[in-house]
């Protein structure tokens, strides 16, 4: 099966920017991503066997290209991350340095922290989408979760 | 608020403000393809033509159909590669070959405008070495009993790595490179590339991180004549870097 691809952007867009961006650490890096991820989409002829396929699918795509990008030398064109974060509204005025601190972890947890979180996947289906051991994955969210929560306890900004 | 609820709103407040429709996505293709087909074909045609050589050693060694080799190594930048083999019927080969996650380490660097081979710990300074038509080479067996044999050419403004991974019986079965070589911007990182034979015809074909070429490789065959054109336009301290490695496409 396919879906249009109008129908993606307007669901899937944010949810694509929100994992690229918590890999590449810039919202410019990111935006290219989205743009590079539905564009792969949209000219694929690959067949999928449910919505929930295309979305794991999309952010399979999206977390390669991001990490892709973090490797290219045009990585050096990112602009501040501080001054971004800056410009963001938070309901919470604890939110920008919890923001930050979830930025801070290394790149491997970050990415399984948000699937977990944020998309609410499941152990099994994070290794599924990247493609790796969900003994890995759970390692990763171990560890990463416990790097968050002693930094955030520091800064007492996560109860 | 529970830890999923906190870590949403984090993301919520994030959000896209590029306008993406049918329209730009096509304009973004056109302007992202120009220039990286004939570079990718030149990469996989080199892999392919190894691949099916080695294939094709062992259907001569076991004498029967349904055969599988399986291979893993290490490049010098730490990527740890893995190629699998078949033999299906007897005109078809497969081999499929996955990257994994530490592709990007190179072995030059270029500072206060000097080149330098960077390899395990050491520096040198190799810029009298190098030009458009010298290179600069040095060669490891590893644990395997695989020679690898890593060559930087190129001057200092333009430079440009390859790696060739000969097995033990000579045969170079395997080569990756970085910068001033034909397929120098493509980034390998955690994917599998299917390489296969049918008769006359050579069939690429790859997974996701490789989407946007998927549609020129996946049907993608190479004549001789485009694999000559390919190999023409490789520079000159690649081109003698092979000659004398004894390197054939």
């Amino acid at each position: 099966m396919r879906e249009p691809v109008e129908d993606l952007i307007r669901e899937y867009k944010n949810s694509l920017f929100a994992a690229a961006f918590s890999i590449c650490k810039s919202a410019s890096d990111a935006d290219d991503v989205v743009q590079d991820t539905f564009m792969k989409y949209h000219f694929s002829k690959k067949q999928f066997s449910s919505r929930e396929h295309i979305r794991a699918w999309l952010l399979r795509v999206a977390i390669n290209n991001a990490k892709d990008v973090n490797r290219s030398f045009w990585k050096q064109k990112s602009e501040s991350i501080e001054d971004y974060i800056e410009t963001l509204e938070f309901e919470d005025s604890d939110d920008k340095d919890l923001l930050t601190e979830v930025l801070a972890l290394p790149e491997k947890y970050r990415v399984v922290i948000h699937l977990f979180y944020y998309e609410e996947y499941s152990v099994a289906e994070i290794a599924d989408i990247l493609k790796t051991s969900e003994s890995n994955v759970k390692t990763r969210l171990s560890r990463g979760r416990c790097m968050l929560k002693e930094r955030l306890q520091e800064d007492r900004v996560y109860e | 608020m529970n830890e999923n609820e906190r870590y949403r709103s984090l993301f919520d407040a994030i959000e896209s403000d590029s306008e993406i429709s049918v329209d730009t996505l096509t304009k973004r293709r056109k302007a992202k393809r120009a220039g990286r087909i004939k570079k990718a074909a030149y990469t996989f045609s080199a892999l392919a033509l190894f691949f099916l050589g080695s294939n094709m050693i062992s259907y001569a060694k076991t004498g029967e159909f349904w055969v599988t080799s399986v291979l893993s190594f290490k490049t010098a930048g730490g990527a740890e590669i893995t190629i699998e083999d078949q033999q299906i019927d007897e005109n078809t080969w497969n081999s499929k070959v996955t990257f994994g996650d530490d592709y990007e380490k190179e072995f030059y660097e270029v500072e206060d405008g000097k080149l330098y081979f960077t390899y395990d710990g050491e520096k040198k300074d190799i810029t009298a070495e190098c030009d458009e038509s010298r290179y600069f080479k040095h060669e490891f067996t590893d644990d395997n009993g695989l020679r690898h044999v890593l060559v930087v050419g190129g001057t200092v403004e333009n430079p440009g790595s390859v790696e060739y991974i000969f097995d033990k019986d000579g045969r170079m079965f395997f080569s990756t490179s970085v910068g001033g070589v034909p397929f120098g911007d493509l980034n390998m990182v955690s994917q599998t590339i299917n390489v296969s034979q049918n008769g006359d015809d050579l069939i690429v074909s790859t997974e996701e991180g490789f989407e946007d070429l998927k549609e020129d490789l996946q049907e993608y065959v190479i004549s001789d004549e485009e694999m000559d054109k390919l190999i023409e336009e490789a520079p000159e301290w690649l081109k003698n870097a092979e000659k004398d490695l004894g390197v054939e496409y």
